[in-house]
């Protein structure tokens, strides 16, 4: 076996990926400061366990805790190095083998991070007593095995071209400490360790999760010396708090509320599309959705533009299919869908159904769906279909979904900027509910299977454009629109990169008065 | 003694059947907690064996008897959530809620029985007219709308006071960001005190001995002070006990507003994430402390009209 075949460097990557950057303010000013810089979590964590992290808040804090082999640059969904120093792939596409960094250690003594950590943390999501999630994400996996200290080799049973795009970048891949695990027990939450720019200091249920900067850090520590995520769930809230100078850093789901901040001329505010998509999906076992005709029609009879400008005003863009611009192997070289009711008229009398339904569509209580699912009542209205609308709170909502028990049904995904994970998930057959195949669409299986085993990456790009254009004819869905990731921050920070696939990256930002 | 006595074996078929009822209620609304720990892309396996871990797997009504033989041994379960006892949460959150609580009532005792007062001796005159008004106001506010309003006011517009209750460094800190939260839920008791203290003083100042008080000569102001407004303080100390039930489900509403990391917050989070043993805890805790609120309510009414006492 010949590793030194194709070695890959960062740059490479980020050229094969063929990813742009999207924003990432820096610079060389180096202000030390105690202050804490106070960053708003939606929600409160529930894990720190990278086992069981699967929530944007719990990773806001543990990615910024844990270290990878390689990571997102930040604000990007370039590849580049985190706790590897390089790594090489086999020809066959079986074997990876990566070069450790000698000089990262483990946060409060737990010594220097090897080879046997990174064999333990991805074994560990194969044991089933872990409960991991992201078992499956290791399914492909024959082996792991520490060469030597800093040498890690992975033996793949088939090739997996987004084993370190995807697997080892997202949250999958965050490595752990075999001692801390061990000792932590069931109270590993209490004591998290790992060898990323922060470590744990506190956790105070309900009110913050404390981070100091870790002075150890083989980056150099941290601009700023002490991170709070705080809780606080309602949008409205938030947006006091930001104005109150309260929170440094903020991202909103309510447009009225960033706006607001926006037009304030008072903070740093940016909003562009990330790997965020909303919209519906149509269960495909239930009538007349089996029917591509009406899944074309319904997809006409959506005022997309009219959602965007009213629920949006005007910051989320029009999707030309699932996958946003940002990630790998996107193509707008598809078939679109324009609003046009006269030709969804026509597409439900070609199908029989002249006279219209009646339907309904299963939504749950966070933004946007309330706002948005009156709009498409009423588009279908106009071309003859009654949708009822059935609207739980979350909670609730997940046991009808899971049962697959609706005719249509929302959908809001985001995922690593390697579209494997996300389009499995989403529609591969095996993922039928209570998976989150939501419309129950076997239709492009084998170019999913085909675009993993791929090693070369522009015949892996052509596969992901035959799967966008293969969903597009099918119409499984409709997707409403790319939403924006919408950051609002005090003036007196920078260099914050904006958030994609969860990562927050604090250890970029660093006050500007200080 | 035995009277008391009595008072407090009757509150345990009140705490059981409110035990059941929150039990029955959240085990019948849809909605699984290991869903909401796990996401949505759990592996079958994994799912399976959180339930078995957390005992969900069992019947229903096993669950309620294992629940209630741990209740009757002092144990409240641990969170799901959070890990941790269920116990610990709550003592955790505990001050924040009495604080908030309290200084509610306080609040509407001070600003809702000098409006009442006001109102009944002025009747039917301006002031009564504009006391009224305000009264009304306050009683059909929404907590969480004044909330939002005075965070915009007195935080945001002009910046005296701080919006996260959850932030507090110190004591004088953790009373600064108090005063806020506190004024949002003391508002609407204040409005309904001043609106009781209000009819109780019109009530006791038509009283004959009110009559012979002042025939006696004695000052207007003992009159309504001394002699009045003792005995008009009687429904008003029913009306602040009972509504201490109400003070705290206004408290699930104010704490979310404010992020004041207490009790009603726990409760929401909780709900949300279906914690079964802390929503059980929580609603147990507030089924007990209405009930005692209640039973000291008697025995301060007892303090105040020796009629109570002695009879």
């Amino acid at each position: 076996m010949n590793l030194e075949a194709i070695k890959i460097n960062r740059r490479q990557v980020a050229a094969a990926m063929g990813v742009a950057p999207i924003v990432l303010r820096t610079s060389g000013a180096k202000a030390q400061d105690d202050r804490p810089l106070r960053v708003r979590m939606t929600s409160d964590i529930s894990q720190l366990d990278p086992a069981a992290v699967f929530d944007p808040s719990s990773h806001y804090v543990a990615g910024s805790m844990y270290s990878r082999l390689v990571r997102y640059k930040p604000g990007t969904t370039e590849i580049e190095p985190d706790l590897a120093t390089e790594w090489a792939v086999s020809e066959d596409g079986l074997e990876y083998v990566f070069t450790l960094r000698n000089d990262a250690v483990w946060h409060k003594g737990y010594g220097q991070v090897t080879a046997n950590d990174v064999k333990f943390s991805v074994e560990r999501h194969l044991d089933p007593e872990s409960r991991s999630l992201f078992a499956s994400y290791y399914d492909v996996l024959e082996s792991v095995e520490a060469l030597d200290d800093t040498t890690v080799k992975f033996t793949l049973k088939q090739p997996f071209a987004p084993f370190v795009g995807s697997t080892l970048a997202f949250r999958s891949g965050w490595i752990v400490n075999q001692r801390a695990i061990e000792e932590g027990g069931d109270d590993y939450m209490n004591n998290p360790i790992g060898s990323g720019p922060y470590q744990f200091d506190s956790w105070d249920a309900g009110r913050r999760v404390v981070l100091v900067a870790n002075t150890e850090y083989f980056e150099g520590a941290p601009s700023i010396k002490r991170v709070e995520f705080i809780p606080i769930a309602e949008d409205a809230a938030a947006e006091l708090a930001v104005m109150s100078k309260e929170i440094d850093l903020c991202y909103f789901n309510v447009v009225e509320s960033y706006l607001r901040l926006q037009s304030s001329g008072q903070f740093i505010t940016d909003a562009p599309i990330a790997l965020h998509v909303h919209g519906f999906l149509m269960n495909m076992t239930r009538p007349p959705y089996d029917n591509v005709l009406v899944r074309r029609a319904i997809a006409h009879a959506i005022d997309r533009e009219g959602i965007i400008a009213s629920i949006f005003q005007n910051l989320a863009e029009l999707p030309t299919g699932f996958l946003t611009p940002n990630y790998f192997g996107y193509s707008d070289n598809v078939e679109m869908y324009d609003y046009d009711p006269d030709k969804a008229r026509e597409l439900l009398a070609e199908a029989g159904l002249g006279d219209g339904f009646d339907t309904s569509i299963l939504y749950n209580n966070t933004a946007p769906w309330p706002q948005m699912v009156p709009i498409i009542q009423a588009n279908l209205k106009e071309v003859g279909i009654n949708l009822e609308l059935i609207g739980l709170e979350f909670a609730a909502y997940q046991e009808p979904r899971r049962a697959g028990d609706y005719d249509i049904i929302v959908v809001s995904t985001s995922g690593p900027a390697d579209p494997d994970l996300i389009l499995t998930e989403y529609f591969h057959s095996r993922n039928f509910p209570p998976g989150v195949n939501s419309s129950y669409y076997d239709q492009i299986d084998s170019l999913i299977e085909e675009g993993r085993l791929e090693q070369d990456t522009n015949k892996r790009k052509d596969i992901y454009e035959r799967i966008q254009q293969q969903m597009a004819i099918d119409s499984p869905g409709v997707w409403t629109d790319w939403d924006p990731a919408m950051m609002v921050h005090t003036s007196n920070i920078e260099g914050h990169a904006i958030v994609l696939n969860y990562d927050l990256n604090p250890q970029t930002i660093r006050f500007t008065d200080g | 003694m035995r009277y008391f006595a009595g008072l407090l074996v009757s509150t345990l078929p009140a705490l059981l059947g409110a035990i059941t009822i929150v039990f029955l209620v959240i085990h019948l609304i849809p909605g699984d907690p290991v869903d909401v720990m796990l996401g949505d892309f759990a592996s079958p396996a994994a799912e399976e064996k959180l339930r078995q871990q957390l005992g969900l797997d069992e019947p229903v009504w096993k669950q309620y008897a294992q629940y209630i033989g741990n209740v009757v041994r002092g144990n409240l379960g641990t969170s799901i959530r959070l890990g941790g006892s269920v116990a610990g949460h709550i003592s955790d959150r505990l001050p924040y809620t009495v604080s908030l609580a309290f200084a509610a009532a306080v609040l509407s005792v001070l600003i809702g029985v000098p409006l009442g007062i006001i109102s009944a001796v002025k009747r039917n005159r301006p002031a009564d007219y504009v006391t009224r008004t305000i009264a009304l106001l306050g009683v059909s506010m929404p907590a969480f709308w004044l909330g939002l309003l005075l965070i915009l006011a007195f935080a945001v517009k002009i910046p005296l006071f701080p919006v996260l209750g959850s932030s507090a460094n110190s004591f004088g800190d953790f009373l600064h960001r108090l005063v806020l939260p506190a004024f949002a839920l003391g508002v609407v008791m204040a409005a309904l005190i001043t609106r009781i203290t209000r009819a109780s003083m019109l009530d006791v100042l038509a009283q004959d001995y009110v009559r012979t008080a002042r025939a006696k000569g004695l000052a207007g102001n003992v009159v309504l002070y001394r002699h009045a407004l003792r005995n008009a303080l009687m429904p008003i100390i029913t009306v602040v006990g009972l509504n201490i039930g109400q003070l705290l489900g206004g408290a699930v509403v104010t704490e979310s507003v404010f992020n004041w990391p207490g009790l009603g917050k726990l409760f929401i989070d909780s709900m949300y994430a279906r914690d079964y043993p802390v929503i059980q805890g929580v609603a147990l805790f507030f089924a007990c402390a209405v009930i005692f609120v209640n039973l000291f309510t008697d025995v301060i009414y007892g303090l105040v009209n020796p009629m109570v006492r002695h009879g």
